[in-house]
């Protein structure tokens, strides 16, 4: 199985009592708790830390795009993928952005995933996302009751700029085009490997299966709570007469590894707690637009991923309140605990054998052949960061890398320029 | 109670629904966010003095989904034009309560004969830089129903399924209210300004212009600015305990000020 090193790029230096005095960390997050000079450090951490994860041997390094958001400094993926092109050599660079609707014309993510390919030697994922509705409805005004017909029409257009042999003209619904010619096409043939990232939503999944791209969950609630998910998608695609490639499928997971699950209880609690106690801070106001989700998923009651993380919020602070009515005790929000989310399954914690067993455990039930693991949490530092992703690599991947390899062929994975055909870039100075 | 007479039209090839109550000249009504979930006292208070058509906008209850095909105002205009004339009401009397008003207001403006007089309840279609109106559809609805009436809990019982529904029709009612916000945000999404400050001096109709004294969605200053927009003649008028949606907040006193003006 592939295992991917994804980087959320949080802002570290949230206050403490974020929570409790701003109304929320995405779309109205508070424009003054920016500081430019901690986040050219803060950038520069997390982009070393990328290349470290790639120099031990992670598959491949994510990114993801999010707007007005103090979880994830994102607005552009490709900027910081653009860097890794030059500074990691073998790793798949997976950008799990653009999302495609907020792009026009469209073929602009055509031409920079081209670009970012071509300089990479062909080690380019390009994620298509629709994107959540604080990232396209909110933050970039784009109207949801008309976003999935865009972000069709965008991808199709993108794949046919990505495939066509002669410039062609473009006459859509959405968008209008004459002479589309994105000269540079990349590397792999006939092109990147497409990523979906998405929620639970079947017209999705059936979407991918008829395109034949991977499917991808993306959820901050970890395995216990996304098999439902990965479960129904899996009975769609089989309805659809789809094998079940596990490698057609990607999950996100929380590690942190340690010498013992109390060792990494302790290492990791104030990351973890500051990313679900502070960073998910999320409004209720801003995780639905209307139109955004379709009428059969209304009917089926469908909740998207950031919907239920804005619901968690909204209970955090109520339930925060009455405690704090009820006494006057340094009142801990409610459910951001570590052993919650532990036991929860939000985050994977334990030895090195204990998190291969749990990780294995999850790829078999999930049956997803992609596990994208985030070994930076929160405001965790560097250093643990560094010591989270070397044990992961020297001692956890090894227990994982052949599972899946033999039964399967992994037909959604890069397809790079044979190793002498790389070109090294130059060291500084040189 | 004049029970409304109601047959379906096809609009692009999906059903619209056109109500009809009362006797004398005709009034063509266009509605606001919520659609018409359920005949209101006042399109019966109006329907008391003249006939009155009362037409569904595409996606809005009553309607099919035709919203989907509806790309942008253009689009809109022309299927309400299309619905006008299918209810045989081109030249009427026209008004709209909202973003029908806006509506209203564009195919005045669009197609002067298809418009007699014109009566505009707190149309959205304008935003001033020194007054912004908020994007009502971007509410979740324990906002945007304050800022859309002033009687919250008389919108709840209008927006409420029927007693008696099954289960089934109980979910078909809920998604249907949803629709309609839908299909307003697909108009509307972000702001609802397409440009009709340029066209409001081809509005040459006599119109009335309302507004609700408490309006949360659009300030009353708006009124000023389509009436000094509009070339006809303009009549002004307020109503007193009433949000954006005059109609729905003051049925009594709103017809009262439409069938005086109408004479």
């Amino acid at each position: 199985m592939k295992l991917l090193w994804f980087h959320l790029m949080p802002y570290t230096d949230l206050p403490d009592d974020f929570a409790e005095k701003y109304p929320s960390v995405w779309i109205d997050i508070d424009k003054g708790l920016f500081d430019p000079v901690k986040a050219h450090e803060m950038y520069n951490d997390f982009m070393d830390e990328v290349e470290y994860a790639a120099e031990v041997g992670f598959d491949g390094v994510c990114f993801n795009e999010h707007h007005a958001n103090g979880y994830g400094l994102m607005p552009s993926p490709n900027i910081i993928a653009a860097t890794m092109t030059r500074r990691t050599r073998d790793a798949a660079i997976c950008v799990m952005g653009n999302s495609l609707a907020l792009y026009n014309p469209p073929i602009r993510v055509a031409e920079e995933f081209a670009m970012m390919d071509i300089m990479s030697g062909g080690r380019v994922i390009a994620g298509m996302p629709v994107g959540s509705p604080m990232d396209t409805a909110y933050a970039y005004s784009q109207n949801p009751a008309m976003l999935r017909e865009r972000y069709y029409e965008a991808h199709d257009l993108i794949l046919k700029a990505w495939t066509a042999e002669e410039n062609f003209d473009w006459n859509g619904r959405h968008y209008k085009m004459r002479d589309v010619n994105v000269w540079q096409r990349p590397i792999q043939e006939p092109h990147p490997p497409v990523w979906i990232p998405g929620g639970s939503s079947v017209e999705t999944w059936q979407w991918c299966a008829e395109q034949g791209h991977l499917y991808s969950y993306l959820s901050y609630f970890g395995y216990k709570a996304g098999r439902t998910t990965m479960e129904s998608y899996w009975n769609r695609m089989s309805e659809l007469g789809e094998e079940p490639n596990p490698f057609q499928a990607g999950f996100l997971q929380f590690v942190g590894v340690a010498d013992s699950r109390e060792q990494a209880m302790e290492l990791y609690r104030e990351p973890a707690e500051y990313f679900y106690g502070t960073c998910l801070h999320l409004s209720a106001d801003w995780a639905v637009a209307p139109g955004y989700q379709s009428e059969q998923n209304s009917r089926l009651k469908t909740v998207s991923m950031v919907e239920r993380a804005a619901a968690e919020a909204e209970a955090r602070a109520k339930a925060n309140k009455q405690r704090q009515k009820a006494s006057h005790d340094q009142a801990k929000a409610s459910g951001t605990e570590m052993e919650t989310l532990v036991d929860k399954g939000y985050v994977v914690i334990g030895s090195p054998d204990e998190v291969a067993e749990q990780l294995r455990e999850l790829a078999v039930d999930l049956n997803v052949g992609n596990l994208m693991v985030l070994l930076q949490f929160g405001n965790m530092n560097k250093d643990l960061t560094y010591y989270n992703t070397e044990r992961f690599a020297k001692e956890v991947t090894p227990q994982l890398a052949g599972q899946f390899e033999d039964q399967w062929e992994n037909k959604w994975w890069i397809k790079p320029v044979a190793q002498a055909d790389k070109v090294t870039p130059r060291e500084p100075g040189r | 109670m004049n029970t409304p007479s109601a047959r379906t039209v096809q609009i692009n090839g999906k059903g619209c629904r056109i109500q009809e109550a009362g006797q004398g000249e005709t009034l063509t009504y266009l509605h606001g966010p919520f659609g018409i979930p359920k005949w209101t006292p006042f399109l019966e208070a109006l329907s008391e003095s003249r006939r009155v058509l009362a037409l569904s906008l595409p996606g809005f209850p009553g309607s099919e989904n035709g919203h989907h095909d509806l790309d942008n105002l253009t689009d809109w205009v022309m299927a309400t034009l299309d619905l006008l004339e299918a209810a045989g009401a081109d030249g009427s009397d026209v008004m709209g309560s909202s973003i029908g008003a806006m509506i209203a207001a564009e195919i005045a403006a669009t197609s002067r004969a298809s418009v007699g007089r014109l009566i505009l309840a707190a149309p959205y279609g304008l935003y001033l830089d020194e007054d912004p109106i908020d994007n009502l559809w971007a509410k979740r609805s324990n906002k945007m129903f304050p800022a859309a009436v002033d009687n919250v809990d008389g919108l709840k019982e209008l927006l409420a399924a029927p007693a008696g529904l099954t289960n089934d029709d109980k979910v078909e009612w809920e998604i249907a209210q949803e629709r309609a916000i839908v299909a307003g945000t697909r108009m509307c999404w972000p702001i609802a300004e397409f440009g009709l400050i340029k066209r409001l001096h081809r509005i040459t109709q006599d119109t009335l212009i309302v507004w609700g004294a408490n309006d949360r969605a659009i300030p009353p200053s708006y009124a000023k600015a389509f009436a000094a927009g509009v070339t006809g003649p303009v009549t002004l008028e307020t109503v007193a305990d009433a949000g954006h949606l005059i109609d729905l907040d003051q049925p009594a006193r709103l017809a009262e000020v439409v069938s005086s003006w109408l004479g």
